[in-house]
């Protein structure tokens, strides 16, 4: 990216409009992998396209767009939780950059859909009591005794229910990402 | 970050696909802002474009309340304007200077003071531990009693598994001090048996259990199945792109630029009047395998890949320094023999990746070791780099310093990569020197866990181990007992999907003049290839067929687009000359390599000499090109050429030694031969053109070479040589067409 000349809205064939359309998705579901709660993830949503706006650059192609939108993102996400003291050792910056590295891989190329798809039809694999949890979990926002009471277990049963469900989750996924590319 | 979350990736799926939480459409809003921004700068003055931007995104979505930067509303003042959004504060490390304290300063110098003392006492306990260890298998030097498992390497979408920050200390602002804290321990998980459902506990995995698993095998498909699909990817190429494809070369062209493709020089009087003599359907198959397969081409075939594959290694400067250990005719010998012995692309890679030995040896294997002397630096920054862009097609440069821009590479995949080379030494005695592999020790006396440093842009100090791109990990151990990083790496590398696509797209580039990337060396997403599917399929059956460069070469020359003609069809929008891509719709035309011209000026003249063994005429063609290469000084070790057509190698080309060897009357070779021939006048110029441009001369060319023999006095052999110094100076000699 060539950070010479004009503001980006002088680079020809600019059109703000357009990128926010193509890139919003992807950008607020990389912010949300990250960690962030989904106020946040809209602010900095917002606040990526506010600065890469302040600089001219070429869209090569829409992954290496959607990079650069990635690395912007990820650097006003760790500025954030500096301000805020929440990001202090090297420790949690590598975290971040290894969230950051799974997400580009996974799911950088398509704004996450591939992925999504895959979770959809991964959750087919769960069994019946695992996936009532999960949904409890994290559609209802249901507490944990909820859960246990729900599925008939422990809160430590139901707390090891959600962990094996979603390892199994994990894996399933992976092997079908993998599989696609 | 959230410590509550122990997967945000999946924990984030999963909230959008069961609990509903989707990306909102913030288009109206960003633009909005982005009004209120600009007006501020622009002076109050919102551009005609973002305001019909935000009057479009009005129309199409809803307006939500006008807000900033974390959730602030924005302010609107009495006009009905709103305020601008605070442009967001960027990480800068002054300010971060600012903030730190000088207790900040006592409290690291105590921490390193502690952890001094300590390693006074632990370290050489260690050491006695680790040397009564030291021929014990890899699995039982773990420390902790009972038996152990090694962390298995970090799966993709497992969540991080965080550092404890008690283990490692964050230095920002201190750049030039390494940290020097407790050593951790590799870490190991005690493997106690429990209820749980467990995966069954692996064993210990050994270093080659780290590789990834093959490919699966793929079947070959036969040579012309490939070329079809070759002709066909590219004729729908063609048809989606409305471009018409140039008419077919004659023999005569197509058979020159086989020559110069194949074995670097045109082809001689004889060879070009034999191949259009022919009248066999398939003489262009015959042509190429007798040139691929047969011991009278094997010696020029295998010296002309070895300069271009020297040139791709070491550039062209290289070893042409007094005080240079690096040896360029030593690396072609090498390559040469290489290449005799018919190497496969993987073992010529592993033979260069993992060479050992001393520039004063007689043993022309030892020549591998050139690659990576030249431009060999501490940090082995230079062969890093290198093996990225040459044997990846990555261009990992940038990920030196800072994140890659327009890439997924960051700091640590480079210096995770950079990891792999960091056991290799050299050792100069004089103008020798010996390149060897060594125990990589960490800087804190680890051997165990042998890692390398590198400083991020905002001065934080890292560690990287060895790690390949794929995010697969090695032992982090530096012994060489204990794994050979260098042989890990070319494992890595052939078993990647990228070598074989870098290695494909650079070839496709040599054949065509580009590759389905500009740069050919530089993949991915950022500079996604032309053809990808062709890409593919080329790079899968490039490794079907073992790697054989043989097989893809002849692939390319016998496919469709090599055998075009260089004419460009009016109205062809066919033109990456522009900037476009690459369509390979018309054979380019472009300049002859440095040492074509001068394999081709021999061929020419009839000065080629039998070289089977001999290094001189290797040494000849580097004394000449290298008077046109120089290097860049820059810190990938660049180079620039002056044979661009420009005035140095015009006054080089029309008067230097070669040429005026090669149009010398007196010297014995062709001109010579064709002056004291009994032929009449114009069958001696019939001769010359087809010695030096591959065709018969035309009527008016024919006509011109009478009246430059009248305007010599009807002197031909004066008149022959002008005609001839004339011809190897004309553009249409020094082109590839």
């Amino acid at each position: 990216m060539d950070a010479k000349a004009a503001p980006a809205s002088a680079v020809t064939g600019f059109d703000p409009a357009r990128l926010i359309a193509d890139h919003q998705v992807g950008l607020w579901r990389y912010l949300r992998a990250l960690g962030c709660e989904s106020s946040l993830a809209e602010d900095l949503t917002q606040e990526t396209f506010l600065a890469i706006f302040q600089r001219p650059f070429q869209e090569l192609s829409p992954s290496a767009t959607a990079a650069y939108l990635r690395t912007t993102a990820h650097n006003l996400y760790i500025s954030h939780h500096r301000k805020h003291n929440r990001l202090t050792t090297v420790a949690d910056l590598n975290y971040v950059e290894d969230l950051s590295r799974q997400w580009a891989k996974l799911a950088g190329v398509d704004h996450g859909e591939t992925l999504l798809d895959a979770l959809r039809s991964c959750l087919q694999e769960l069994t019946e009591r695992a996936r009532l949890a999960l949904e409890m979990r994290f559609s209802d926002g249901a507490s944990r005794q909820e859960i246990a009471s729900a599925v008939n277990l422990t809160e430590d049963g139901a707390k090891n229910l959600m962990q094996r469900a979603k390892k199994q989750l994990r894996d399933c996924i992976e092997r079908q990402c993998s599989d696609d590319s | 970050m959230n410590p509550e979350r122990e997967d945000p990736i999946l924990e984030s799926c999963l909230e959008e696909v069961l609990g509903g939480r989707t990306p909102p459409d913030l288009t109206a809003r960003i633009l909005q802002a982005w009004a209120v921004q600009r007006s501020q700068i622009d002076g109050n003055t919102v551009g005609a474009g973002v305001q019909r931007s935000v009057d479009r995104a009005r129309s199409t979505a809803q307006l939500p309340p006008a807000t900033t930067g974390l959730n602030l509303p924005i302010p609107v003042n009495g006009n009905g304007h709103v305020k601008p959004a605070p442009v967001p504060e960027l990480p800068i490390a002054t300010q971060r200077r600012n903030k730190v304290a000088w207790e900040s300063w006592a409290v690291v110098g105590s921490v390193l003071l502690v952890a001094g003392m300590l390693a006074a006492v632990i370290v050489p306990q260690i050491k006695r531990d680790h040397d009564r260890e030291l021929a014990q298998p890899l699995q039982n030097t773990q420390p902790g009693n009972g038996p152990t498992r090694v962390k298995p390497p970090q799966q993709q979408l497992a969540a991080p598994e965080k550092t404890n920050p008690a283990l490692k200390t964050e230095v920002e602002n201190q750049p030039s001090v390494i940290v020097r804290s407790n050593n951790p321990p590799p870490e190991v998980v005690p493997s106690v048996p429990t209820n749980d459902p467990q995966p069954e506990a692996n064993p210990i995995p050994q270093i080659v259990d780290t590789l990834p698993p093959a490919a699966p095998t793929i079947e070959p498909i036969p040579q012309k199945q490939l070329i079809q699909f070759v002709n066909h990817e590219l004729s729908r190429s063609w048809a989606e792109n409305k471009i018409t494809p140039a008419p077919l070369a004659t023999d005569s062209e197509w058979c020159r630029r086989v020559y110069l493709r194949l074995l670097g020089r045109i082809p001689s009087v004889e060879e070009i009047t034999a191949f259009t003599k022919d009248r066999r359907p398939d003489r262009r198959e015959q042509l190429v395998a007798e040139i691929l397969e047969t011991e009278k081409y094997a010696d020029e075939f295998n010296r002309h890949w070895a300069g271009l594959w020297t040139n791709i290694l070491i550039g062209r400067v290289a070893g042409t320094e007094p005080n240079d250990p690096v040896q360029r005719e030593a690396l072609e010998q090498y390559l040469a023999s290489a290449f005799a012995r018919r190497i496969t692309y993987d073992q010529l890679l592993t033979e260069l990746l993992t060479a050992s030995g001393s520039t004063d040896s007689a043993n022309i294997q030892e020549g591998a070791i050139h690659f990576l002397l030249s431009g060999f630096n501490k940090d082995a920054t230079v062969a890093t780099n290198r093996v990225s862009r040459i044997f990846l097609g990555v261009n990992l440069q940038c990920a030196q310093c800072h994140n890659h821009p327009t890439n997924d590479w960051d700091q640590a995949d480079y210096w995770s990569l950079n990891a792999f080379l960091r056991q290799v030494a050299v050792e100069r005695r004089g103008k020798d020197a010996r390149l060897f592999d060594r125990d990589l020790v960490a800087q804190r006396g680890d051997a165990d866990e042998a890692e390398v440093y590198y400083q991020t842009p905002s001065g934080l100090m890292k560690v990287a181990y060895p790690r390949f791109i794929d995010g697969t990990e090695i032992s982090h151990a530096g012994e060489l007992d204990k794994v050979k990083r260098r042989e890990q790496l070319a494992k890595f590398i052939i078993r990647s999907p990228e070598m074989p696509r870098a290695l494909v797209n650079r070839l496709w580039s040599h054949f065509f003049g580009y590759g389905f990337t500009k740069p050919v060396d530089d993949i991915g997403a950022g500079n996604q290839p032309s053809h990808p599917e062709l890409l593919a399929k080329l790079a899968e059956q490039f490794v079907a067929y073992g790697f054989d460069l043989r097989a893809m070469m002849r692939c390319i020359v016998l496919s469709d687009p090599f055998q075009r003609s260089s004419r460009i069809p009016a109205g062809s929008t066919d033109v990456p000359e522009a900037g476009s891509i690459a369509h390979f719709s018309h054979y380019y035309t472009r300049q002859l390599q440095i040492e074509q011209v001068y394999d081709s000026l021999m061929i020419a003249a009839k000065f080629r000499r039998d070289t089977a063994g001999n290094n001189g005429p290797i040494q000849a063609r580097v004394d000449w090109s290298s008077q046109f290469a120089r290097s860049m000084a820059t810190d990938d070790m660049g180079e620039e050429t002056t044979f661009d057509g420009g005035t140095r190698q015009s006054l080089i080309m029309m008067s230097g030694d070669l040429m005026r060897s090669v149009t010398n009357p007196e010297q014995a070779g062709l001109l010579r031969g064709v002056i004291e021939s009994p032929l009449s006048y114009e069958e001696k110029v019939r001769h010359l053109f087809m010695a030096a441009l591959s065709r018969q001369p035309s009527s008016k060319e024919l006509q011109g070479a009478q009246q430059l023999l009248a305007a010599n006095g009807n002197n031909a052999k004066v008149a022959l040589q002008d005609l001839w110094w004339a011809m190897l100076n004309s553009n249409e000699f020094i082109l590839d067409h």
